[in-house]
């Protein structure tokens, strides 16, 4: 009998890879793969990649020195080489999966990605199964470094659970209610993100690499929801949004909707206040993926409005139902005539696409009184409901 | 240095005022020698050489406006980072618009939202002294992306001209009209002019009109006339000859 062995690693993309560079990609290994008896699995997420090569063992051994050539990938680190008693992948050259957070979570359907292979319920029970699994767990992801991952727990963490909790232990969030001063209201709270001691975001992170950004910022969304959950607040909430990749989105918002179900709270109390500037990427794109998620309830903030690239086109790219104006045209604005004339004009366009605006960060009284004869009527900032209620909410805020 | 600089020459565009009839000044836009796009041009400059040739462009322009007979104000291009790598960026404009006699006054500099927004207090602060020679300024592709709106706490121009894609089936889009309108409302509250710029259709040029915009440029009124002064094409109002600056 012919010796086999399988080759487990782990890498990061170099560069980040579209649809069509995966396919040219597997279509090359499959090819290869055929003539050399190599079969296996290949699973990307998100600039990570995973891949079990199983074959005889100079076969393996060739292709992945060649892998760790290849220019596509970095970070190569070999998780496992050992000998094998039999194939667990026998009939796939090379099976795939491009997969995010979520279809990670649903893994044990395997099948779904192998279009006619066999269900990852069926693969035996080794080595290459417990790797894939903890590879759903999040482990294993090249491309994240300088953070040790959590352990998975006992039992079946979702994949939620585990993005959470991989950053839960360093963040936690303040709710800043945002107060309609007509109806002398908290319409919503505002989730910021804070230290477990209060401290400012840039202070409890290490600089993260752009694919742990998205991570960590949709992980920050869910443990958001479920704090403004378990402190059982009834208002609005809103959460920023501070996803880098567009393409992204579609993973992010899914958490939130998985989040939201799971805390029962209603799509239609939550809004997204997108900060256009972190987002690298088309904006048209991003208002396609936001479109298919109107229909649920949520809702779109679009925040530092009139800073960076929020500005006048993304009222009609995005089509928000709120805005928050930028601080600078906020501050001192009672005696700025320069930045009155832009509120007024963008208070205009707002009225005119049935737009709400907060005016965030009112630091005096003058600057809060000036908006109120302009017609706006929600606020948000550490003084405002003090001036807004007279004190007499304060306490009540969370 | 000169010698890897691409030949270029200029077309001249009207911006027109529909309320008085007139003329009220010519956009200079660069062309190859033989009338190549601005593109081409801008090719086969060197990246080294970009800011140098940005100056360049506009003390040959000048000669050139004067010699077709622009009488009128002319409009032309400055990258705004060309003031901080040339020390005569502005001031060479200046001078050569006061050699041959044409009025500095009747200059107007065009800078694009998106090149100032990183540093409009800087910007505003460098610019500010050339307005005591009369020189103007305007904000080109207004509403483009980048916000124009903070920029204009900063920095208050002469003029803005709304960008084209804001202009394009503004008749039919009540987003883009619900934006004009705002920046409409700001501007005049600024006393800044507003120029719609890349109008095509008469019924673009209808919906701004009624909405109390008097300055228009485009293809709809007038092409840019390669090394000449076009005459363009006044709604609403006899042609009025007479203002052209060549009869």
């Amino acid at each position: 009998m012919s010796s086999l062995i399988h080759l487990i690693y782990s890498s990061a993309a170099a560069h980040s890879l579209q649809d069509e560079d995966l396919v040219r990609l597997l279509e090359q290994s499959r090819k290869n793969n055929e003539q050399t008896g190599i079969t296996g699995m290949l699973l990307y997420e998100n600039g990570s990649f995973f891949q079990i090569l199983e074959g005889p063992p100079e076969a393996v051994e060739a292709l992945y020195q060649r892998i760790s050539r290849d220019e596509r990938h970095t970070k190569a680190v070999t998780i496992i080489r050992e000998p094998i008693a039999r194939r667990t992948f026998g009939e796939w050259t090379m099976g795939f999966a491009n997969l995010g957070s979520h279809e990670l979570d649903a893994i044990v359907g395997l099948n779904d990605f192998f279009a006619g292979g066999s269900s990852f319920t069926q693969l035996s029970s080794g080595r290459a199964k417990k790797l894939l699994t903890a590879f759903r767990k999040g482990r294993w992801r090249s491309k994240v470094k300088n953070r040790t991952l959590v352990q998975p727990q006992d039992g079946e963490p979702t994949a939620l659970e585990q993005l959470e909790s991989s950053y839960d232990s360093r963040v936690s969030f303040a709710f800043q209610p945002i107060i309609d001063a007509a109806e002398k209201k908290i319409i919503a709270h505002e989730a910021i993100i804070r230290g477990h001691k209060n401290e400012a975001l840039s202070t409890i992170l290490p600089i993260l690499c752009e694919q742990e950004w998205s991570r960590f910022d949709t992980s920050c969304r869910i443990t958001a929801i479920r704090k403004a959950a378990h402190l059982g607040l009834r208002a609005e909430l809103h959460l920023n949004f501070m996803a880098r990749q567009v393409d992204d989105a579609h993973i992010a918002i899914q958490a939130i909707l998985e989040a939201a179900e799971h805390n029962s709270i209603n799509l239609n109390r939550i809004v997204l206040e997108i900060d256009q500037d972190q987002l690298v990427g088309d904006s048209q794109r991003f208002a396609q993926i936001l479109e298919a998620y109107r229909g649920t309830g949520l809702r779109i903030s679009i925040g530092h409005f009139g800073a960076g690239r929020a500005g006048l086109k993304l009222l009609e790219t995005l089509r928000p139902e709120m805005i928050s104006l930028n601080t600078q045209l906020v501050r001192d604005v009672d005696v700025n005539g320069a930045r009155q004339a832009i509120v007024r004009g963008a208070v205009q366009t707002c009225d005119d696409l049935g737009i709400d605006i907060i005016a965030k960060d009112i630091q005096s009284d003058e600057e809060y009184q000036w908006f109120v004869d302009e017609g706006v009527s929600f606020f948000q900032g550490d003084l405002v409901e003090s001036i807004a209620f007279e004190k007499s909410l304060n306490s009540h805020c969370l | 240095m000169n010698l890897v600089l691409p030949k270029f020459s200029f077309a001249f565009q009207p911006i027109i005022n529909v309320e008085a009839g007139k003329i009220e000044s010519f956009e200079a836009l660069v062309r190859g020698a033989n009338g190549e796009s601005a593109g081409q041009v801008f090719q086969q400059v060197p990246e080294a050489k970009k800011y140098y040739f940005d100056e360049l462009l506009r003390t040959e322009a000048i000669p050139l406006a004067m010699k077709l007979g622009v009488t009128c104000h002319l409009n032309l291009n400055l990258l705004p980072r060309c003031i901080e790598v040339s020390k005569t960026a502005i001031s060479s404009t200046i001078e050569i618009a006061e050699k041959i006699g044409f009025p500095t006054e009747h200059i107007i500099l065009e800078v694009t939202e998106s090149e100032i927004i990183n540093d409009a207090e800087r910007f505003s602060h460098a610019v500010n002294h050339y307005r005591n020679f009369g020189i103007n300024f305007a904000i080109d592709d207004f509403g483009a992306g980048f916000s124009g709106l903070n920029l204009l706490a900063e920095f208050q121009p002469d003029s803005i001209k709304i960008d084209m894609y804001l202009v394009r089936n503004i008749d039919s889009d009540g987003p883009r009209q619900a934006i004009v309108r705002g920046i409409i409302r700001t501007c005049q509250d600024l006393g800044i002019d507003i120029i719609a710029e890349g109008i095509e259709t008469d019924d673009e040029y209808q919906w701004l009109f009624d909405e109390g915009i008097e300055l228009f440029q485009g293809y709809f009124f007038a092409k840019p006339g390669f090394e000449h002064l076009p005459s363009p094409f006044f709604p609403n109002h006899s042609v009025s000859l007479g203002f052209h600056p060549n009869t």
